[in-house]
């Protein structure tokens, strides 16, 4: 088994995990916590890509990559936390409702 | 099994599972406080994966700022009853089921790419003399993907619009009822010159080392963020229109750099050699000045929304 | 030169970010100017051809490089045409709603960088620039529904957020197996070296469903409806007008660029009939709708069907031999009509129902009853929306529809007929429905108070019910520039 392997595995395990998190945990701070695992997973992908074992250097094109994503996540999870304090200030609710569709 | 592999395997599952406890905690609170030990176990890998950059950025911004940003909002909306997610039993195990499933196809697939062509980064290497830096990525970032970098910049731009359009300009101001300051005024009289002067040292050295505008950026929010917990902010101290000229400056220069790279004749963002130094460090400072008054805004906007504003249940 | 409709809006961004009280003068200001370019790079496009432009002189795959070939161009016009009168009708629009001043200052910023962004989505020929380019859109769109702030208004904005995160990701994660397995982030290097493979179809299925969880293809429509109705009306007629538009226009390059080497026919079934599914799905929701902006919303949720029949027909074409000349054109041609046609009407419907709204200080369906003779303009603009919507001649819409059936029968997939007919027949019922209630005479006694409404709003919604008429008439124009890089050979 290689260091690849076993980082892509783990980055596998991330998203998966954040996508059933973001799906099935009510809580909408848990949500935008879920959402971050995926992306920490998807960076995780392209920083084993990155990786060469050996001597070599690492390639920098994926690492500059995330750091971009690293700051939009940011950006996007602050925005929403800003929105679920504002939901639950006005309305006093902490999570989203089938009744929101209709 | 080399020593090297287990190590691997022994990190890779301890951030697995700190973010599985971290999504599945019963209670929110503790829930992001393990998200806070997944960023750092994951800045970790970061440092084993021999990207220290992101590694900075990492602790800095995903396990710092989205941490903190996270714990506060679970203090002021973490309590309550939980949401309408009763769900049936027989949905989680489908559920279960199918995010496995998903984690199957995936590892399946994401261990086929590996390693397939070492061309590009050859030639990443190779034009590295003209682009004005020496390491590597800020290379990337602010030269051959500098417009990738601008559109980042925007994104930024559009968060602070985005919180500032919610209205309440004031930035600060504790949360009703929350705890009272915890770093004492005499901590952050000593730390803010510390933190202003790490931001510039990685600034400077981003351009032969880990660090630059996003690294520096990342510390200067980090600080902001510090300063706003204690009742302390300086984006309390700065009328609106700085306040809103320091989030936009960064946009500002890059736009204008690029525009003077055509005027001398290239195309949008060109530049190289001793020239492209200077460029580089000229859009990394105010870059780096408007991403950490933005992750500051960011993080302090969101904290007035409780108080008086709340609404009985 | 290529690059202006991208920098121009963000120049702007950027000066009504800093200066708040100018705003609406340099925004519109801003939009003249960006049209002005727009129409700049389509005639230069018509002139001379395929466009390519290397950022900071870095050729790709080092660096990022702009394209610009005859979808882009005409893609670049639809933007134009549509944020131009959204603009003027937006001065309008926010002066009147007094006590909301930070939510005017949020428009103008947000609505620039959205724009910026909708043309650095259709001129980018990268694939990482794409993942930053749909992020500033998605931000912006996000903050835009939130600008309104009611309470259902933040809930939808929430929804739409987590929706689009989701989809951000998923499309990020294609992009990276795509880096992995092929070394590169552009677009035509990668359609070059992709081979069916499972990390081009992985790659392939989580961008396609990232695109259409963001174009809201059925069944993951569901964050769209409310996002696009609780929007102040400037706002949702962006959204759904061009923001939907932006996403198809992603997915159908891509479908034809990058993934044109697995791109199967089973595959394009399948989005043919999520596409129908869509239609009547929509069009019945919409029917049901007590509330005009949410009914509107709903006929965005049954239009975007109607984008997504041309992947059953186009890519049909792509695998027969010589198919591309019998079907395939009229399939492209009139999918992209119809996503244009669309852009403006529905555009032209949701500025005419903030008009409506803010004359009388609800939407209820039913209280909109002898509107017509007090605002006969926006009765107008609603009537000729409705007309390209449903498909009847002279207006684009009736092009769009025409191009579809012609190559569905060609192609012997009669079946996409039958759905895009019986979708004419609902999107008629709820067109008359509301123009019904407009016209009647029995509402002309109830003594509900109008508000005087700015002049400019009214023709704003106007013009852009008249482009689209006016594009049943000009249609050989458009046509001929949409042919500039065509993605099937020959032709």
């Amino acid at each position: 088994m290689t260091t690849f392997a076993i980082y892509a595995i783990g980055a596998a395990a991330l998203v998966a995990a954040g996508v059933h998190g973001a799906l099935t945990r009510p809580h909408l701070v848990q949500k935008i916590l879920s959402m971050n695992v995926i992306g920490g997973g998807v960076f995780l992908l392209l920083i084993a890509l990155a990786y060469r074992e050996g001597p070599a250097f690492a390639d920098p094109l994926p690492q500059a990559l995330v750091l971009t994503g690293i700051v939009v996540a940011v950006s996007v999870s602050a925005f929403g936390v800003a929105i679920a304090r504002r939901l639950h200030a006005r309305m006093g609710r902490s999570g989203l409702t089938e009744g929101d569709l209709e | 099994m080399t020593l090297e592999i287990l190590l691997d395997l022994l990190l890779m599952a301890a951030v697995v599972v700190t973010a599985f406890r971290a999504i599945h905690a019963r209670e929110i609170f503790a829930g992001v406080i393990l998200y806070i030990v997944f960023g750092l176990l994951l800045a970790l890998v970061w440092v084993r994966l021999e990207a220290p950059d992101l590694a900075i950025a990492e602790a800095a911004i995903g396990a710092g700022i989205t941490g903190a940003m996270l714990l506060d909002a679970a203090r002021q909306i973490g309590d309550g009853p939980p949401p309408t997610g009763a769900t049936r039993r027989w949905e989680r195990y489908v559920a279960a089921a199918a995010s496995l499933a998903f984690m199957a196809v995936l590892a399946v697939t994401f261990v086929t790419v590996e390693e397939r062509t070492a061309e590009l980064p050859a030639r990443l290497a190779n034009s590295l003399g003209e682009s004005g830096v020496e390491h590597p990525v800020t290379a990337v970032l602010l030269n051959y993907r500098a417009y990738d970098t601008l559109l980042e910049v925007a994104v930024l731009l559009a968060a602070a619009a985005a919180v500032l359009s919610l209205g309440e300009l004031r930035v600060s101001g504790r949360v009703a009822g929350g705890a009272p300051p915890q770093v004492a005024a005499g901590a952050t009289a000593l730390l803010t010159p510390l933190g202003v002067l790490v931001a510039a040292y990685l600034l400077l050295q981003g351009s032969h080392a880990p660090g630059g505008a996003f690294p520096a950026g990342a510390v200067l929010g980090a600080l902001g963020v510090l300063l706003t917990l204690t009742d302390n902010s300086p984006l309390d101290r700065l009328r609106p229109a700085a306040l809103r000229a320091a989030l936009a400056a960064g946009f500002g220069v890059f736009i204008v750099v690029g525009l003077v790279a055509m005027a001398a004749g290239g195309s949008f963002l060109s530049y190289r050699g001793s020239s492209a130094g200077l460029a580089v460090l000229l859009i990394e400072t105010f870059v780096a000045i408007s991403i950490g008054a933005t992750l500051a805004l960011l993080f302090s906007v969101g904290r007035t929304g409780g108080g008086d504003e709340r609404r009985a249940p | 030169m290529i690059l202006t409709p991208i920098l121009l809006p963000l120049i702007g961004a950027f000066l009504t970010f800093i200066t708040r009280r100018s705003a609406p003068l340099i925004g519109t200001a801003t939009a003249a100017l960006t049209a002005a370019s727009s129409i700049g790079v389509a005639w230069t496009v018509g002139r001379r051809g395929f466009l390519s432009y290397p950022l900071g002189d870095w050729a790709a795959p080092v660096g990022i490089a702009l394209r610009a070939d005859g979808l882009s161009a005409v893609m670049l016009l639809t933007s134009a045409s549509v944020v131009l009168p959204v603009c003027v009708y937006a001065v309008g629009y926010f002066r009147k709603q007094a006590g909301e001043a930070h939510a005017a200052a949020g428009f103008w910023p947000l609505a620039l960088l959205l724009w910026g962004g909708l043309n650095g989505l259709f001129l980018s020929g990268d694939v990482f620039n794409l993942y930053v380019v749909l992020e500033l859109m998605t931000l912006a769109a996000v903050a835009l529904v939130a600008i309104g702030s009611e309470e259902s208004g933040l809930a939808a904005a929430m929804r739409y957020l987590l929706a689009a995160f989701l989809a951000s990701m998923f499309y990020l994660l294609g992009v990276a197996l795509l880096y992995g397995a092929y070394g590169t982030l552009d677009m035509a290097m990668l359609g070059a070296r992709l081979v069916p493979e499972p990390a081009a179809y992985l790659a392939a299925a989580l961008i396609a469903g990232a695109l259409a969880l963001k174009t809201a293809l059925f069944p993951l429509h569901f964050w769209l409806p409310r996002a696009h109705a609780a929007a102040p009306a400037p706002v949702s007629a962006l959204l759904s007008s061009l923001v939907v538009t932006g996403s198809f226009y992603l997915f159908l390059r891509l479908w034809t660029s990058v993934f044109a080497p697995i791109a199967s026919v089973s595959a394009g079934q399948l989005l043919g009939i999520l596409g129908s599914t869509a239609i009547v799905w929509g069009s019945l929701q919409a029917l049901r709708q007590q509330h005009l902006k949410v009914m509107i919303a709903y006929s965005t949720v049954a239009q975007v069907g109607y984008l997504f029949l041309l992947f059953p027909l186009v890519t049909s074409a792509m695998a027969t031999a010589g198919g591309a000349d019998a079907w395939g054109v009229s399939a492209w041609n009139g999918g992209v009509y119809h996503a244009i046609s669309h852009a403006l009407a529905k555009a032209a419907m949701f500025l005419a129902a903030g008009t409506i709204v803010q004359a009388l200080g609800s939407d209820r369906i039913v209280g909109i009853s002898g509107i017509a003779r007090q605002l006969p303009v926006t009765t107008y603009a609603f009537g000729i929306a409705g007309m390209t919507l449903i498909g009847l001649p002279p207006s684009g819409g009736f092009v769009a529809k025409w191009l579809l059936l012609s190559a569905a029968f060609a192609s012997g997939q009669w079946w996409w007929a039958i759905v895009m007919l019986l979708g004419g027949i609902l999107t008629a019922g709820y067109v008359f429905l509301v123009l019904g209630q407009e016209l009647s005479q029995a509402g002309s006694d109830h003594d509900v108070e109008m508000k005087p409404v700015p002049r400019s709003m009214e023709y704003a919604a106007f013009a852009l019910a008249f482009a689209a008429l006016v594009l049943g008439l000009r249609v050989t124009e458009p046509l001929e520039l949409l042919r500039i890089g065509f993605p099937f050979g020959g032709s």
